[in-house]
């Protein structure tokens, strides 16, 4: 014969079982007594539930951002903090009159603790996509918040009350963090506006104090440079125009005589300087004709002199040369021609001696005789007019010259002098720059926590919105009488089971030919059956007046309990009726 | 089962009215063949059928299905018995109440009702002896007055109706017992006993293995050794420790007494009341 493995056969365990009946049976029972007497006597609780729905704002968030950041379900906790402060508990407490017994006896805040334990706050959920960065995720869309009571109209009064004083604190929560967040941005943007103003003063100081070495003038001081030398540049084309020009109105001026002749019925009179010209050249040629002593030639000599004096000409050394060179040619052309003895020959030899004579007289005395007559020839005077314009012009220029190159020099000067002047001021500018910007940030957020705040008190921000307000409860919601059953029967069976097995594990003997086999390492010869006698019978029967008896005791003192501890059968019966649902 | 019982035996109710002696000789008598047994000075009880079933002698009811469990057990030992010639037993079991002397006393019934074989048995449990009040028997001597010697062998031995089956009963209890086993009175005993009817099975009632010495002392002088458990009563260890001290003897197997198991022999029970069932369990 093979032996058994280890496993136990069906067969066993329903041997097992009623080998320890007994131990199956009790623990069953009491069990299921015990939670029988429990679905019904645990008073139901009612629960009335309010729902609140976080709405999104009416005015979309890239219009207006809001100041408040933060998730709803955090702000939630928060408000729940707030909300059910023992103060406020306290004062729900005494205001509906609940735990009218409890307040007598306990302590105010163990009743706080329980009143707390009977509300709850429960968040629901949503899957949504989050707008900016467009990934799934869960966010809070609406909360519930209950209260349990015996009563279901103060459950559902209470409920009203909690519920009312959430949606005030969160009004009253945004409003204020709206109102701080503006005051705080406004007092930042003043200060800064201060900041601004004072670093803009420092700024101008220092420009004023350091004119002309700053970076900014720089660029002026370079442009004036510039203009300088071009002015100096133009200046220099001017003048060198004029130069020219002088030289071509001096030419011309010398050209011109400066008396003009005068046309005195029909008659051309000679201006002085042609007449001096004209009595010249003929006291040569006489004065070759006639010699120096003649009386017409000292009468010309004289005349001569007077027109001299008037006309303040010296005698041009230049034209006696010339005349000179002249004469010197007709004599060479003469004395060729005639000889030397010719009389034309010997006159030009005398006018060449005059000519010579004059020459020498005239470098040295013909200033001290001048006497200026005033110039009468409308074009010399128009020359003479025009070449004072251009000396004077010319003249102009000089001054106006140095001018602009002590100015250059002053320039160049100054920019010498920048760099330093240029460090210290920007870095005055930076600051200041960075003062502006930071006043300008602040200035665009205070402007935008002024609308945020506007929102929050026009209630157009996200905001708690009653959407179930909490109802009178029909049904309890505690306790799930057919269920505490259901529990009491399956705890009953696994009592009762696990009592009999606990008792065939504990027990050391021997039951089964397969533990028997298992101890004694053989099978047995033969497994011998209880044989009955009437010992046996007699043990039946004894247990069977037992359990009767015991039945009829238990009905009795049950049916004792439910008259003195509940009341009377029938009342009893229709309340458990009702509590089952029934009827 | 207890339902079946209550069936069977108002039936054998009806059928028992007016049989007032139970004999084992209303079997067939078969001729014995040669050494045969006469027991001549052996005085013959009649036992009373209603005290044999009050103790549960089942072996020796008619039309009792029980018995067939003791018949199983009756054949599973004389297999084992004559495998190796031997022909003492010794019917042992750890504590007291595990129905050792109700096995020992059904089963030399059953073996005496096989043809083959005549058989002994000996009450030894010599400070408890129940083998007689089992029966119903009140001897006048016992085992205890053989070994104090205030009586002869002859004396002592009962039969109870059929000449295969005699008994030593013990008629009272002996304090010292375990120096009475050891004694070579005994011992000389226990050897004729053996020796005198060879073929004679010879079926020892042992004091409780693990109360007292005195089965141990007595071990030496059988060839066998069996032991009787009881369900729930017996415990492991006291298994395991008897198992120990039967070590040394020839074991050839244990009973399990008093079970809750159903066994095959209870589907068997409706078809063939009364007929041998050869062969065990398996």
């Amino acid at each position: 014969m093979t032996m058994e493995e280890d496993a136990r056969t069906p067969r066993e365990y329903l041997d097992i079982l009623r080998r320890r009946r007994r131990r199956l049976v009790f623990p069953f029972v009491a069990v299921l007594i015990i939670s029988a007497v429990v679905s019904v006597v645990i008073p139901p609780s009612y629960r009335s539930t309010a729902t609140v729905l976080i709405e999104e704002p009416e005015v979309p968030r890239e219009f207006v951002q809001s100041t408040i950041t933060s998730f709803a379900a955090q702000r939630l906790q928060v408000i729940q903090q707030r909300v059910m402060t023992t103060q406020n508990l306290i004062e729900i407490i005494n205001k509906y009159n609940l735990y009218p017994e409890r307040r007598r006896r306990d302590p105010i805040s163990m009743i706080v603790e329980d009143f707390r334990d009977s509300i709850s706050l429960d968040l629901v959920s949503a899957d949504v996509v989050d707008p900016r960065s467009g990934r799934p995720s869960r966010a809070t869309i609406a909360f519930n918040v209950s209260f349990t009571d015996r009563q279901p109209r103060v459950a559902q009064k209470v409920a009203s009350e909690l519920v009312t004083l959430y949606l005030n604190e969160n009004a009253r929560d945004r409003r204020e963090k709206a109102a701080e967040a503006t005051g705080f941005l406004a007092e930042e943007a003043k200060r800064l506006g201060q900041l601004v103003g004072d670093m803009e003063a420092r700024l101008a100081e220092f420009k004023r104090r350091n004119a002309g070495r700053l970076p900014d003038q720089q660029q002026v001081i370079l442009r004036r440079i510039e203009r300088t030398e071009n002015e100096l540049s133009v200046i220099a084309q001017d003048s060198q125009a004029l130069q020219q020009r002088r030289i071509i109105v001096q030419s011309e001026l010398s050209q011109l005589s400066p008396y003009g002749s005068r046309i005195v019925d029909g008659q051309t009179i000679l201006s002085p300087e042609e007449r001096l010209k004209a009595l010249r050249t003929k006291y040569i040629s006489m004065h070759g004709s006639y010699g120096e002593s003649h009386p017409d030639v000292v009468k010309l000599r004289r005349e001569i002199e007077v027109l001299e004096r008037q006309t303040g000409a010296s005698t041009d050394v230049q034209t006696l040369r010339r005349e000179l060179k002249d004469v010197r040619d007709r004599l060479r052309v003469a004395s060729e021609k005639y000889g030397s003895a010719h009389p034309d020959v010997t006159r030009l030899q005398r006018q060449v001696e005059s000519l010579k004579s004059a020459i020498a007289k005239g470098g040295k005395s013909t200033r001290a005789t001048q006497v200026k007559a005033k110039p009468d020839n409308p074009a010399y005077i128009m020359k003479k007019a025009e070449l004072e314009t251009v000396m004077s012009k010319l003249k102009a220029l000089e001054p106006r010259e140095a001018e602009l190159r002590k100015a250059l020099k002053e320039y160049e000067d100054q920019l010498e002098r920048t760099p330093e002047a240029e460090r210290q001021f920007l870095a005055l500018k930076r600051d200041y720059e960075n003062a502006r910007t930071k006043y300008r940030e602040i200035k665009a957020k205070q402007l935008q926590a002024q609308l945020a705040e506007a929102l929050e008190t026009e209630r157009k921000s996200e905001r708690f919105a009653l959407i179930e307000p909490p109802q009178e409860p029909r049904e309890p919601v505690k306790p799930n009488r057919l269920a505490i059953l259901f529990v009491g029967l399956i705890l009953a069976g696994g009592a009762g089971i696990g009592n009999a097995f606990l008792a065939e594990s504990m027990d050391p003997g021997v039951y089964g030919s397969r533990q028997f086999a298992k101890v004694l390492g053989t099978e047995p010869l033969v497994v011998v059956p209880h044989i009955a006698d009437d010992s046996d019978e007699w043990r039946a029967r004894r247990t069977r007046v037992i359990w009767i008896g015991a039945i009829c005791v238990t009905l009795i003192v049950a049916a004792a309990v439910v008259y003195f501890v509940l009341g009377p059968v029938d009342t009893v019966y229709f309340n458990m009726l009702r509590r089952l649902g029934i009827g | 089962m207890d339902l079946t019982r209550k069936a069977l035996e108002k039936a054998r109710k009806g059928k028992r009215a007016g049989r007032p002696v139970f004999s084992l000789t209303s079997l067939p008598a078969v001729d014995a063949g040669p050494g045969t047994i006469e027991y001549q000075q052996t005085s013959v009880v009649e036992l009373d059928e209603d005290v044999l079933r009050a103790n549960r002698v089942v072996a020796a009811l008619r039309d009792e299905p029980l018995a067939d469990v003791y018949r199983i057990l009756r054949t599973q030992v004389l297999r084992r018995l004559s495998a190796e010639g031997l022909t003492t037993l010794a019917v042992c079991s750890p504590a007291v109440g595990e129905g050792k002397t109700l096995t020992a006393v059904n089963l030399a019934i059953c073996l005496a009702m096989d043809v083959n074989h005549t058989v002994l048995l000996v009450d030894l449990d010599l400070r408890q002896p129940s083998v007689a009040h089992m029966l119903g028997i009140a001897p006048k001597a016992g085992i205890d007055d053989y070994i104090k010697e205030t009586a002869e062998l002859p004396d002592c031995l009962v039969n109870p109706g059929t000449e295969r089956l005699v008994i030593l009963p013990a008629r009272a209890s002996i304090e010292k017992s375990s120096e009475m086993l050891a004694s070579p009175r005994m011992a000389r005993l226990a050897h004729e006993l053996k020796n005198r009817y060879p073929d004679r099975i010879v079926i020892y009632d042992m004091p409780p293995l693990l109360a007292t010495d005195d089965c141990l002392a007595f071990l030496p002088y059988v060839d066998a050794t069996m032991l009787v458990v009881a369900e729930g009563k017996t415990t492991q260890s006291e298994i395991e420790r008897s198992k120990a001290i039967l070590r040394d003897s020839h074991f050839i197997g244990a009973i399990l007494n008093d079970s809750a198991e159903v066994g095959y022999h209870v589907e068997y029970e409706a078809r063939s009341i009364g007929a041998d069932r050869a062969g065990g369990e398996g």
